[in-house]
């Protein structure tokens, strides 16, 4: 069962001086249940319109939503219990402690102490409970935010830009968390503007661009439609290098004072052999992998959806 | 229910609430306070010469009632009988703090129980969009009708609770102050039912007044404005909160002390 379904999802919004704004315009999206789920896109994509509408924030103009097999439209409060979700930044009473923060919401849906102290536990806030919210980092934020939604033990969490505003080691103190709570076996549907962050986390990938979705799949079968990918190799003569991989029917190049063999990285072996039989040692063997950020300008420019 | 009791201790743990309970404590008991102590504490010959001269004018009141053959329907309501009517309207001709005179001036500070309701209210029903956290909520609820009416009812049992809490103290502290530093008695025989009344009517319309004040405060997100614009509609609130009650001078008093 896909944990996320939308089909032809538009949603436009009135402008205050006439005119319409189109933010998401027939998206269609399909989420698989475990792991982590990049939804990516750079800012105004329509990331955070989709979640709304996915939460029952805002109604969509049409198209068709489903949370864990339920319809949006007629049967949110049904499965909304086993949802949490961050929309935007993390929002607190300021004034009131962390566990303050959580008890109130807690309360809506019967869960205790128990459970509270397990969230807290869990993003590593226990310690820091009683203190108010006002004196957190943005990252403790960001963490008590998750915290709220662990709350209900949910089986999908929906995270709109959580490494937003954060600081490296925030950064990574999210990254961690996420990939954690991935492998527990949730489906964690993370939106980002960071494509680079969400390819250290993500299994699955959406790409979106004005409204409209450029490319979905898992993160390797989406890096693979550029087809850039290569292996750099340094070494002392890269000329008589170059000559030696030639030889092997190793297509390459000599760029930026290294070489550049156009085959994919799982070809490593095969160049260092190649280089080693002709009395070339390598100092530097690495692979030039292409980024979904790379990807991501591609294929805009491709679609002509590119700012 | 777990909505409501969620709501309850969002409520509860709002600073604005306790500020309000102990700022209305503290308030009463500096007011009553001063009024103690520039008091002077009557005589008991005072007393008594101020009790014959009132029973007096209560006794001649009644002839004059009984003398018009004014039906007893048709007293001020509040006034089950021409005794408690006359004892009302005339009081004791000497100068000092009367607990007969509580019913009066709980009308008088109504104004201000009803700009702290109005206050509350304001801060109860705006703080969810002041910090953004309204969304958060209706991610956890989503049936957001459901959300408002429950806020609507924490709001007005909060203030309704509040707002008696304070008057039953004002009440309880000028019953304290009259009986030590003026006089506990010249009391209606309907006196106690009548400042329950008032009590009542004043909690009624302050919790009716806080709602307007919540939904006051959502167009700006802003909760500390709104008293200021619930004065300028104060106008109309001040009657309202006295309306119930009737004139209680059905009867005008003439120069000569009887009544037409």
């Amino acid at each position: 069962m896909a944990m996320i379904e939308i089909e032809g999802l538009r949603k436009e919004y009135r402008r205050a001086r006439g005119g319409r704004t189109v933010a998401v315009d027939g998206l269609d999206l399909s989420v698989p249940e475990g792991g982590v789920f990049g939804f990516l896109g750079p800012n105004g994509a329509g990331k955070t319109t989709t979640i709304r509408c996915l939460l029952g924030l805002v109604r969509p103009s049409s198209g068709r939503l489903s949370l864990l097999g339920a319809d949006v439209a007629h049967a949110l409060p049904s499965v909304i219990g086993r949802v949490g979700s961050i929309v935007e930044a993390p929002a607190m009473f300021a004034r009131f402690s962390g566990r303050r923060n959580l008890e109130i919401l807690a309360r809506i849906h019967g869960e205790g102490d128990a459970a509270i102290d397990a969230s807290l536990e869990r993003v590593g806030l226990r310690d820091r409970a009683t203190d108010p919210v006002k004196a957190y980092s943005l990252g403790m934020k960001q963490r008590l935010a998750i915290a709220a939604t662990l709350l209900r033990d949910p089986s999908l969490l929906i995270l709109d830009e959580p490494a937003n505003g954060l600081d490296p080691a925030g950064i990574v103190e999210v990254r961690e968390l996420l990939r954690s709570l991935g492998a527990e076996g949730r489906t964690i549907f993370v939106s980002s503007h960071i494509l680079s962050e969400v390819q250290q986390t993500a299994d699955h990938v959406a790409i979106v661009a004005k409204g409209k979705l450029i490319k979905a799949g898992p993160v390797d079968e989406v890096l693979a439609t550029t087809g850039t990918s290569g292996v750099i190799v340094k070494l002392a003569d890269l000329e008589a290098g170059r000559r030696a991989l030639a030889d092997a029917n190793i297509p390459a190049t000599i760029e930026g004072g290294a070489i550049r063999a156009d085959v994919a990285p799982d070809q490593s072996e095969r160049i260092s052999r190649t280089l080693a039989q002709a009395g070339l040692y390598v100092s530097e063997l690495r692979p030039d992998t292409v980024d979904l950020e790379t990807v991501f300008l591609e294929l805009t420019k491709d679609k002509g959806v590119a700012d | 229910m777990r909505l409501l009791r969620s709501e309850f201790l969002r409520a509860r743990s709002r600073r604005l609430v306790p500020m309000v309970i102990i700022g209305g404590l503290v308030g009463i008991v500096i007011g009553m306070g001063i009024v103690a102590i520039t008091a002077t504490k009557p005589s008991a010959a005072e007393i008594a010469q101020a009790q014959a001269s009132f029973d007096k004018q209560v006794a001649r009141c009644e002839r004059d009632i009984a003398a018009s053959q004014i039906p007893v329907d048709e007293l001020p309501s509040g006034a089950t009988d021409p005794e408690a009517y006359c004892e009302r309207t005339w009081s004791p001709q000497f100068d000092a703090v009367l607990l007969r005179d509580l019913d009066t001036i709980l009308q008088g500070t109504a104004t201000f129980v009803i700009l702290l309701a109005v206050l509350l209210g304001a801060s109860l029903g705006g703080a969810d969009w002041t910090s953004n956290t309204m969304q958060t909520l209706l991610t956890w609820e989503p049936r957001r009708v459901r959300v408002f009416l429950v806020r609507a009812l924490v709001i007005g049992v909060c203030v309704f609770v509040i707002t008696v809490f304070l008057q039953l103290v004002f009440a309880a502290v000028t019953a304290l102050v009259a009986s030590t530093r003026g006089s506990a008695g010249f009391l209606p025989s309907d006196f106690w039912r009548s400042v329950a009344l008032t009590i009542g009517r004043v909690s009624a319309v302050s919790t009716a007044l806080s709602l307007p004040g919540a939904r006051t405060s959502l167009p700006t997100n802003v909760t500390w404005p709104t008293p200021g614009r619930a004065i300028s509609r104060m106008r109309i609130s001040r009657p309202t909160a006295t309306r119930a009650r009737p004139p209680s001078r059905r009867f005008h008093r003439t120069a000569t002390g009887s009544t037409t």
